[in-house]
C-alpha cells in the first residue's frame, strides 16, 4: 500500500489563510459545510479550531485502546459562520454591517496572539488538515465500517453510502478533523446528518494536480508525495534528514502530515539585550511535536549555517524550493 | 465497539521509542506497513459526487486576472465560469524561473485573491444605477435607468462647464483602479473636461518624499528576488510578511540561504515572528535609530569613501557662514545657480562637479580629480573676499554626533549594543537592502527616516547591484499620456487638497500642542498652517478651490480620511452633484447622490503591469461564457456614454467651445463624444479596443498581441521596463544601475544622492541634513495609536466579505496589550470606546501581547459602515501636515507626482474605556 504525505515548513508559513481560501472554494462554501475548515491555520499557542481539539482525551492508549474523546459544540466550539446584513444596508434598512449573532468565538480568533508579556511574547502559525492516518481513529470508532483507508494512496475517506451519522468518528479524533454535516440528514432512515472530512483533494490527485491547500499556499511551505519515493521531498524531509515530525505523536494514530518546527528571533533580558533564548519555550514545542524536536530545531540551524557559509545543503536547498512544481510528486 | 487487543507490536517510530499498539483492524502487510484486512473500496457514489463538485469548480470556459484593486501584488490568477458566473479561480502558478540558483516566483496570489469570486455575486454589489432618495448617507436609493442617469450628470456637467468653472469638477480615479485600461477612462474623461485630479498617492499617504529628496524620484525599488539574494535585509516601517503575501518567500528563503533578516516595528507582527531578530522601537521614534546607526558607521569608519564621492553630494562644499551651497554665481559674477563645487585635494583648488544641473557634462565621473571629503577651506568669492566653506560629509558628521546609540535609547528604547551590532553587521555586508513601506511617511517625520535610510545605504556603499532602498519601484508604462491626458488637466495636491476639503485644520488646532511642536519641530501650529498657505500661493502647490461636482471612480475618500465625521461633512457642503462609479457599496458609494454599477477585474480587459517589486505583467481576460450581472458596465463605456450625453445636452443649449483660459486651451462640450473616442487614428469604443491600443504601445510588453497571450495569461516583458536599471530576464532587479554603474546622474539638482538641502525654510528648522526629531503626538491621552495593514483587505477591498470576517472577529477590533487591558479591567472581547478630542470610535477588544503597552493597534481599513454610527477607524485620527514635505520650487523637490504633502495618520493619541 502507497502512502501520499504532505509536509508544512512552519518556518515558511505567512498565516496568510490563502490555503483556507483555496480549500474553502474548492469544498467547504457550500452543501451544509460552511462553519467547517478543512484546511484551517490556527496561532498557536492558542485554542485551535475547533476550539480545545487537543484536549479531548482522544486518540490510542498504551494498551491498545481507543480513549472516549468527545464531540465539539457548533458554535461554541466550531463558531459561526457569520452571514451579514449586505441587503438591508444595500437598501438603507439598516446603517451599520453586523454579524447576524454577537460574536464570540470563531476559526481565528486568537490569531496571531499566542502567549508570554511583551516584547518577548511569542507565536506560530499551525496550518492543519486531516491527516490521513496510517493507524486512524476515526476508521477503527466507526461501528457501520464506514471509513476506508485507499490502498493506492492511503487517503482516508468517509463512505457516504455507508456512514449513519453515528458520530463515534469525530468524538474519536484526537485532530477533531472530522465534521458533520447537518444538512445531509436523512430523517425517513433516522440519519441526523453525515460526517464529511478533507479529502486530500482525490479528484485532483487523480487529475495530477496537487490538493488546492498545497498548490496554492503562496508561502511555499507544503511538500507534497508518496513517502516510498524516494525522490521526492516529502521522503527526504522525513524519513533521509527526519526534520518533518508529526503533530502529537502521543496521540497514535501515525499521521501522515508532517511539520518542521518553528525557529524564533531571541527574546530581550530586562535591560532590553539580547538574548540566547529562543523565543518559543522547547518544551512548548516537544509537548505539540515530541522529543525529537530539539534535535530537529538543531539540524536545521547547522545546515542553515552551512549554506550561509557557501557550503552545500540538500536540506536547505529542498526547505527553499528553488522550483515550485518540484514541491509535488504525485 | 469491541476493539481485539491481539497485536501489540512495540515499534520504534520516527526518531523515537513509541510503544505502538495496532487494533485488528489493521494488519501487517507483506510488503511492511498495516493495512485495513478488508480494503472495501469506497463506493463509487461517494467518489463521484466529489470528483463532480470539483469539475463544477473547474468550469466551462476559463480567462485570466490579477486582482489590481489598490493592490501591489499583480499576480496571474485564472478564473472558471460556469452557467455565466465565475465559480472559483486558481493561481496560474506558470511564471518562469529566471535562474537555476533563485526559486521561482510561483504561485504567488494570496487570501483575497483566492476568495474574490465570492464577493462578485454577494449582496452589496451593485448592479443598477441608483439615485438617492433621501437625504446623504441615510441609504435610501432609487433604482433609475442608465439612461436617466446619464442625463442628470450631463446636465450638471454642462451647467457648470458653460460658465467656464472647469475648476469646480473633480473626477478622481481612485486606487480601486490602478490599471491603465480601466483608470485612463477616468483619466480621459476628466482631461477633456478640464476637472481636478488628486495626486493619488499623496491623497492616500503613500509617497515617499524622503526618497524624492535623496534620488529625485521615488519609485526606488527591488524585485522581490533580490530579497532573496541579498545578505542583509533590513525590514523597516512594512510588514511584508501580512502586506507582500505573493512574494514573502523570497525572503524567508532568503533567511534559508544565509540572509539576516531584522525587523523594525513597535508591535510583534508577523513579520517580526519570522525575522532572525525584531527590533522593538517606540512608535514614531525611527529617525533616532536612523541616525544612531549612521553614527556608527562614521564613527568606526565603516563607510565606502569611493562611493560616497562619486555618487553623493557629501563632497560638495558649503559656506560655514550661511549654510548655502557654494554655486557659481558665488564665483562668478552671472554664474549659473545649480553649478555647485568640491575640493579637488589633486589641484588644490574648489572643482565644478559635473552632472548636476547646471553642468553640461551628464556624468557623475570624476575622471582623475579627488575630491576631499572633510576639511575646511577658504575660497575667493566674485569680489575678491574669501569665503570659508567646509564639505557635507562634515556638516553631516557633526549632526550624527548628537545621536550615539547611547544618547538616543531614551526615545526608541533600543538597547545600544543592537544598534551596534547591526550597525556594524550592516555596513560589512556585501548585499544590504532596507525596505521601507508607506507606514514611514505616515508619521510625521517619516522623511527624515527615509533620508536617513537612504543615506546609511549610500554611506556603506550599497547601491546598484549591491542593494539600496526598497520603497517603491514602478516599471516604465511607455507613453500613455494620449489616452488618459488629452488635453491639459488639473492635477492638484493630493493631500493638500483632502486637507483644504476637508477643513482639517480644525482637528490639527484641536490636538496638537504648540509648545510641544515648537520644542521638537520648531515650528508651532500657525506656522504650520502659514507654511501650507504659502505652499499654495507662492510655492507651486496646486490646489483648486472645492469642487461642485464630484466623479469618484473606485475611490472610498469617506473611509481613508482623518477625522473622517468631521471631513465628510465639510467635504460634502460644497458639493452639488456626487457620481460614485463602483461596483460594490462601500462608505463612500453610501453618501452619493448617484450610483454607476461597474465592472471588476474578473469582467474586464486589462494588463496589470506598474507595481515594480513583482516583474510580470499580467492579463485580464474575461472567460468567453461570463455574463455581465446586472447592468453593469465598463469603466470607458460608462464615460463614453456620458460624453454623449454631454455632446447632446450642449448641442441642445448651444452650447460650444468654452476658453479654459487657465490652462490655454479650450473645453468643447458640443464635441466631447467625439474626442473621447478618437485616440490618435483611432476609434475606441469598447475596453477591449483600449487593451490592444495599450498593448501596443508599452515597449516593455515586446509586442506582444491579445491573441498571443490568450494561452498563458502574463508577460514576461522586457528590459525597456526597468528606469533606472535594465530589468535583466535572468538576475534580480535593483534599482540606480544606471546611476552607479553607467555613472549618470540621479534626478537631483545636484545630480547627487542628495544629503544636504539648503531650502531656506530647511536651514531655518534645522533640517539641511538628515536628522532626528521626537514624535509629537500629544501627552494629554495617554496611548500611541495607529492602524497597521490587515491581511484580510487591501485598503476596504474586501474588508466586508464574509469569509474574511470569519476568520477574524467578525467586527472591527483594537488590539490592545493584556497588562494593559487588565489596569482598565477589559476583558477579551469586550465593547470598548476609544476616543480623543477629534471623535470616537465603538469596538471590540482583542488582548493582544505582541502590542506594546502603551499603544492601541487597530487592523486597517474597516468600513465606517462596520462601525456604530458609522464611526470609523479614522474618525480619531487628526489631520495634519508636516512642513517638511510642503516647500516647493527648490528643483527637484518642487509640485510634482514625487513631491506632494503626504496624509499623515499615525501621530496621534487617543484614550480607551470599556463601555
Amino acid at each position: 500500500m502507497r502512502q501520499l504525505a504532505m509536509v508544512m515548513d512552519l518556518n515558511k508559513c505567512l498565516g496568510c489563510q490563502t490555503c483556507t481560501a483555496a480549500c474553502k472554494t474548492q469544498w467547504t462554501n457550500r452543501f451544509g459545510r460552511e462553519y467547517m475548515y478543512w484546511n484551517n491555520v490556527e496561532t498557536q499557542p492558542g485554542k485551535g479550531y475547533p476550539k480545545g481539539y487537543m484536549d479531548y482525551e482522544a486518540g490510542w492508549d498504551d494498551k491498545g485502546n481507543l480513549k472516549k474523546g468527545g464531540l465539539p459544540r457548533i458554535p461554541e466550539d466550531y463558531g459561526i459562520p457569520w452571514e451579514y446584513n449586505y441587503k438591508e444596508v444595500l437598501n438603507g434598512d439598516a446603517k451599520t454591517l453586523k454579524p447576524d449573532v454577537e460574536p464570540s468565538w470563531s476559526a481565528n480568533w486568537d490569531e496571531d496572539e499566542g502567549e508570554g508579556e511583551y516584547p518577548n511574547s511569542y507565536f506560530f502559525y499551525l496550518p492543519r488538515i486531516c491527516n490521513h492516518c496510517t493507524n486512524p481513529a476515526c476508521l477503527a470508532a466507526c461501528p457501520n465500517k464506514a471509513i476506508h483507508k485507499r490502498k493506492e494512496d492511503g487517503i482516508v475517506l468517509v463512505d457516504l453510502k455507508r456512514c449513519k451519522g453515528v458520530r463515534d468518528c469525530i468524538s474519536a479524533c484526537p485532530y477533531k478533523k472530522v465534521y458533520f454535516n447537518h444538512s445531509r440528514a436523512k430523517p425517513e432512515k433516522g440519519i441526523a446528518g453525515q460526517s464529511e472530512k478533507c479529502i486530500f483533494c482525490f479528484p485532483r490527485i487523480e487529475k495530477g494536480l496537487p490538493p488546492a491547500c498545497a498548490k496554492q499556499c503562496v508561502g511555499r511551505i507544503r511538500h507534497v508525495g508518496y513517502l516510498d519515493d524516494e525522490n521526492s521531498h516529502v521522503y527526504k524531509l522525513v524519513k533521509k534528514w527526519k526534520v518533518a515530525i508529526p503533530l502529537r505523536p502521543d496521540f497514535g494514530t501515525l499521521p501522515n502530515v508532517y511539520y518542521v518546527p518553528p525557529l524564533s528571533p531571541p527574546k530581550f533580558n530586562d535591560k532590553g539585550e539580547i538574548t540566547d533564548e529562543p523565543r518559543i519555550p522547547v518544551e512548548f514545542l516537544k509537548k505539540l511535536f515530541g522529543t525529537e524536536v530539539e534535535n530537529v530545531l538543531k539540524v536545521l540551524k547547522e545546515e542553515m549555517d552551512k549554506k550561509a557559509k557557501g557550503e552545500k545543503s540538500e536540506l536547505v536547498d529542498i526547505l527553499i524550493a528553488y522550483k515550485h512544481s518540484d514541491m509535488f510528486r504525485i | 465497539m469491541d476493539i481485539n487487543r491481539r497485536e501489540f507490536i512495540k515499534k520504534g517510530a520516527i526518531g523515537g521509542a513509541t510503544l505502538l499498539l495496532y487494533p485488528a483492524c489493521l494488519t501487517k502487510s507483506e510488503e511492511g506497513g498495516y493495512v485495513p484486512p478488508e480494503l472495501r473500496r469506497v463506493s463509487s457514489s461517494t467518489l463521484n459526487l466529489y470528483r463532480n463538485e470539483f469539475d463544477i469548480t473547474r468550469g466551462t470556459s476559463t480567462g485570466y486576472s490579477p486582482h489590481c484593486v489598490n493592490c501591489k501584488g499583480n499576480c496571474a490568477w485564472q478564473t472558471f465560469e460556469k452557467d455565466g458566473r465565475i465559480v472559483r479561480e486558481e493561481q496560474v502558478g506558470g511564471y518562469p524561473q529566471i535562474a537555476p540558483d533563485i526559486p521561482d516566483a510561483n504561485p504567488r496570489g494570496c487570501n483575497k485573491g483566492a476568495l474574490h469570486s465570492q464577493s462578485l455575486y454577494e449582496k452589496d454589489r451593485l448592479l443598477f444605477p441608483m439615485k438617492r432618495a433621501g437625504n446623504r448617507g441615510e441609504g435610501k436609493w432609487k433604482r433609475i435607468s442608465w439612461d436617466e442617469a446619464l442625463q442628470e450628470i450631463a446636465e450638471k456637467v454642462v451647467d457648470i462647464g458653460s460658465k467656464g468653472e472647469f475648476d469646480k469638477m473633480m473626477v478622481y480615479a481612485g486606487t480601486g483602479i490602478l490599471s491603465p485600461v480601466r483608470r485612463s477612462a477616468a483619466l480621459r474623461f476628466g482631461s477633456l473636461l478640464g476637472a481636478v485630479r488628486f495626486n493619488v498617492a499623496s491623497a492616500v499617504g503613500d509617497m515617499f518624499p524622503g526618497a524624492t529628496v535623496a534620488y529625485g524620484i521615488s519609485t526606488v525599488g527591488c524585485s522581490s528576488e533580490a530579497w532573496y539574494e541579498t545578505d542583509y535585509l533590513l525590514i523597516w516601517g512594512i510588514n511584508p510578511t501580512v502586506t507582500r503575501i505573493p512574494d514573502a518567500h523570497y525572503i524567508w528563503e532568503g533567511k534559508y540561504r544565509g540572509a539576516r533578516v531584522v525587523s523594525i516595528s513597535p508591535d510583534y507582527n508577523p513579520t517580526a515572528r519570522q525575522s532572525s531578530l525584531w527590533i522593538p522601537i517606540n512608535p514614531g521614534t525611527d529617525s533616532f535609530l536612523v541616525m544612531s546607526m549612521i553614527h556608527v558607521i562614521i564613527k568606526e569608519g565603516l563607510y565606502d569613501s569611493e562611493f560616497i564621492k562619486e555618487q553623493t553630494n557629501l563632497p560638495f562644499l558649503v559656506k560655514v557662514k550661511d549654510g548655502r551651497f557654494l554655486r557659481e554665481s558665488d564665483l562668478i559674477k552671472g554664474g549659473e545657480e545649480n553649478n555647485f563645487y568640491f575640493y579637488d585635494e589633486k589641484k588644490g583648488a574648489a572643482a565644478k562637479v559635473r552632472g548636476s544641473v547646471g553642468s553640461s557634462e551628464l556624468t557623475l565621473d570624476m575622471g582623475d580629480a579627488r575630491p576631499s571629503l572633510e576639511g575646511i577651506f577658504k575660497i575667493k568669492d566674485s569680489n575678491g573676499q574669501d569665503i570659508e566653506v567646509t564639505t557635507v560629509f562634515e556638516l553631516i558628521k557633526k549632526e550624527t554626533d548628537k545621536f550615539s546609540p547611547e544618547d538616543t535609547k531614551e526615545f526608541t528604547g533600543i538597547h545600544p549594543s543592537i544598534v551596534y551590532d547591526e550597525a556594524r553587521r550592516f555596513a560589512k555586508a556585501n548585499k544590504a537592502i532596507i525596505m521601507q513601506g508607506y507606514r514611514v511617511h505616515k508619521y510625521f517625520w517619516g522623511v527624515l527616516t527615509c533620508w536617513g535610510a537612504a543615506l546609511m545605504l549610500a554611506l556603506t556603499g550599497h547601491g546598484g547591484r549591491r542593494g539600496g532602498l526598497d520603497i517603491d519601484n514602478e516599471w516604465g508604462l511607455g507613453e500613455l499620456g494620449a489616452l488618459s491626458s488629452p488635453k491639459p488637466a488639473r492635477f492638484g495636491s493630493g493631500f493638500l487638497g483632502e486637507w483644504m476639503d476637508g477643513e482639517m485644520w480644525r482637528s490639527f488646532l484641536s490636538h496638537y500642542n504648540d509648545e510641544d511642536l515648537k520644542r521638537k519641530a520648531r515650528i508651532d501650529k500657525g506656522g504650520i498652517l502659514k507654511q501650507i498657505d504659502n505652499a499654495i500661493k507662492n510655492e507651486g502647490f496646486s490646489y483648486f478651490g472645492k469642487s461642485k461636482l464630484m466623479f469618484l471612480f473606485h475611490d472610498n475618500r469617506f473611509s481613508r480620511n482623518s477625522a473622517q465625521k468631521q471631513t465628510e461633512k465639510a467635504i460634502l457642503n460644497s458639493v452639488e452633484l456626487y457620481v460614485n462609479v463602483n461596483y460594490r457599496m462601500d462608505s463612500s458609494a453610501y453618501l452619493a447622490d448617484i450610483i454607476l454599477p461597474s465592472v471588476t477585474n474578473y469582467e474586464s480587459y486589462e494588463v496589470r503591469f506598474d507595481p515594480g517589486y513583482g516583474r510580470f505583467a499580467n492579463m485580464m481576460i474575461p472567460p468567453s461564457g461570463l455574463k455581465m450581472p446586472g447592468s453593469v458596465k465598463s469603466e470607458w463605456e460608462i464615460c463614453m456614454l456620458l460624453c454623449k450625453k454631454i455632446e447632446e445636452v450642449a448641442k441642445r443649449r448651444g452650447i460650444g467651445k468654452i476658453e479654459d483660459q487657465q490652462l490655454k486651451t479650450t473645453r468643447n462640450l458640443d464635441t466631447i463624444y467625439e474626442e473621447f473616442i478618437t485616440v490618435g487614428d483611432k476609434e475606441i469604443t469598447d475596453f477591449k479596443g483600449v487593451l490592444e491600443w495599450v498593448m501596443a504601445r508599452m515597449p516593455a510588453l515586446q509586442g506582444k498581441t491579445l491573441e498571443e497571450v490568450k494561452e498563458v495569461g502574463f508577460i514576461v516583458p522586457g528590459r525597456a521596463a526597468g528606469q533606472t536599471s535594465p530589468l535583466y530576464p535572468d538576475r534580480p532587479f535593483y534599482p540606480f544601475e544606471f546611476q552607479v554603474q553607467l555613472k549618470q546622474p540621479y534626478f537631483t539638482t545636484s545630480g547627487r544622492q542628495q544629503f544636504y538641502v539648503d531650502k531656506d525654510f530647511y536651514l531655518k528648522l534645522g533640517f539641511a541634513t538628515p536628522t532626528a526629531r521626537e514624535p509629537i503626538r500629544p501627552k494629554k491621552y495617554p496611548f500611541a495609536y495607529y492602524d497597521p495593514h490587515t491581511r484580510y483587505g487591501i485598503h476596504t477591498t474586501w474588508r466586508m466579505n464574509k469569509y474574511h470576517l470569519r476568520l477574524q472577529r467578525g467586527e472591527p477590533a483594537i488590539y490592545i496589550n493584556p497588562k494593559t487591558a487588565a489596569v482598565r479591567g477589559i476583558k477579551d472581547g469586550d465593547r470598548v470606546r476609544v476616543f480623543n478630542d477629534v471623535g470616537e470610535m465603538y469596538v471590540m477588544a482583542k488582548l493582544h501581547p505582541g502590542t506594546p503597552p502603551d499603544t492601541i493597534l487597530i487592523d486597517h481599513a474597516w468600513e465606517n459602515l462596520q462601525f456604530e454610527e458609522g464611526k470609523g477607524y479614522n474618525n480619531v485620527v487628526p489631520g495634519i501636515i508636516t512642513p517638511l514635505e510642503i516647500v516647493g520650487n527648490y528643483g527637484h523637490m518642487s509640485f510634482n507626482p514625487f513631491w506632494d504633502g503626504n496624509q499623515i495618520t499615525s501621530e496621534a493619541s487617543v484614550d480607551v474605556e470599556k463601555v
